[in-house]
């Protein structure tokens, strides 16, 4: 039996306040469960809502990469040091901290609210802040097609922990997901639509964690299934 | 305003404002994750601004989704193969089969909507067991396509998510059986490929794999079958 773990939706802590919605896969904030632990190096993965104008103020526990990546709207992004990005639909934003940093989001609409995802990293080896430029994919170009999104933007720059792939898809079109090394790990959450992956029926929002594995087989069943994956790095 | 897929959650378009006019005043943080501040009024209705709710809607019982075919229930029992086989409660039971062509959720082209995704994986479903270990589906009898065996497909997860077993369902053959009543509804059973010559199955010596089906045309048909897994 190959080992897999699926993370439902539906089983997700939420969290309210009067200005946001966050959907956590995994243990973040107050929630805990203890069948949600962090997968490897990735710990946390929370969906989150904001109100128009709203604005998160987001500490940082211990020294993680942080993907921003915006779902439905645009987003600012404010670190340390006047640090301000626009981030954009079709781009992720990658921040490296140091533990106790901090930053913002911020919602720039004043009637709409924007849907981001925010997916943690844990990595012991960061030194100090880094904060990249948001790397763009397009996937009306590549539709069909899963975008290697990092690292390559980051070849310039220290190498990091991990790979990230996002694809949307036609009903019933299919791809393979090799992953570089059996000793990685893979994890995909759907962000919409509906895909059978490994034998496994997901639903949107719903997350995947496979490993001792050396291929991935993803179908869509769905039209515009979207969906992002992960390849934790061993080393 | 744009969305990285079609149905985003509010939809219309607006102006953005420059991060200045959308600043506003900080609060504490948890010190644990996220918190967070507004510089507008939030909502006042007692629900809580946010409009929905995550739908549980797929855990479902009935999988039919509009397909036509024979009724089938099926009837599934999980049990712990390391524990005296004792029913599981609590684990997740996915299963997915072909319509009455021999076709998976065909998606356009077939008159299905293709906007609604919920209706291109028709015959795919999730149960969670109950105290007995049993899960129950509504569906229809399934087709069958060249080279296999008429079958269901389980994956069947503990209540933490984690995989416990891939398998399929076979169906039993022979005169008086379902497989023989339904005789493969319009396409017949030429060149169907019996459970002794299916790849999967033919190595079932046991019978492991089978089912008990029973029923007819008028009542529907009902699948009865018990999967032990390593929990």
């Amino acid at each position: 039996m190959e080992p897999g773990k699926i993370f439902l939706s539906e089983q997700r802590g939420i969290e309210e306040s009067e200005i946001s919605k966050t959907s956590m896969t995994f243990n973040s904030n107050e929630y805990f469960d203890e069948h949600k632990e962090p997968f490897r190096n990735l710990t946390a993965l929370n969906d989150q809502l904001l109100v128009p104008w709203g604005k998160l103020e987001v500490s940082v526990k211990e020294a993680s990469h942080l993907l921003l990546i915006p779902i439905t709207g645009d987003l600012f992004y404010q670190g340390e040091n006047k640090d301000t990005r626009e981030v954009n639909i079709g781009e992720v934003k990658i921040n490296s901290f140091v533990a106790g940093s901090k930053f913002n989001i911020h919602n720039p609409y004043g009637w709409d609210f924007i849907n981001f995802l925010q997916i943690w990293i844990k990595d012991e080896s960061i030194i100090e802040n880094q904060s990249l430029n948001p790397a763009a994919f397009n996937m009306n170009e590549n539709f069909n097609h899963l975008i290697p999104v990092l690292p390559t933007i980051a070849a310039s720059q220290k190498t990091l922990p991990f790979a990230l792939s996002i694809g949307q898809f036609g009903g019933r079109s299919e791809t393979i997901y090799n992953l570089k090394d059996k000793k990685n790990a893979f994890f995909t959450f759907i962000i919409a639509g509906a895909f059978e992956i490994n034998g496994r029926l997901m639903h949107p929002r719903d997350g995947l964690a496979l490993w001792d594995i050396n291929s991935i087989e993803i179908e869509a069943l769905s039209p515009e299934a979207t969906l992002l994956c992960l390849e934790l790095f061993a080393w | 305003m744009v969305g990285i897929i079609s149905t985003p959650i509010l939809w219309e378009a607006c102006k953005k404002d420059s991060l200045e006019a959308a600043s506003s005043e900080a609060v504490t943080d948890s010190g644990s994750g996220t918190s967070s501040s507004t510089c507008t009024a939030a909502p006042t209705e007692t629900e809580g601004p946010f409009p929905t709710k995550t739908p549980s809607g797929y855990v479902r019982s009935d999988i039919t989704d509009g397909r036509s075919g024979y009724k089938l229930t099926a009837k599934i029992t999980i049990a712990n193969s390391n524990k005296d086989c004792v029913p599981i409660e609590g684990a997740m039971v996915d299963i997915w089969h072909c319509d009455a062509e021999g076709n998976y959720s065909e998606y356009g082209g077939s008159g299905m909507q293709s906007t609604n995704y919920q209706s291109v994986h028709f015959l795919r479903g999730r149960q969670i067991t109950d105290a007995n270990g049993l899960v129950t589906f509504t569906s229809i009898f399934p087709g069958w396509y060249n080279g296999r065996a008429t079958h269901i497909h389980v994956h069947v997860y503990n209540a933490a998510g984690n995989s416990l077993k891939v398998t399929q369902i076979a169906f039993p053959e022979g005169a008086g059986t379902a497989v023989a009543i339904v005789n493969g509804y319009k396409k017949g059973m030429s060149g169907y490929t019996y459970n002794a010559k299916d790849n999967v199955f033919s190595d079932d010596t046991t019978n492991s794999e089978l089912a008990t089906v029973t029923g007819s045309i008028a009542d529907g048909f009902n699948l009865t079958m018990k999967i032990n897994v390593p929990a």
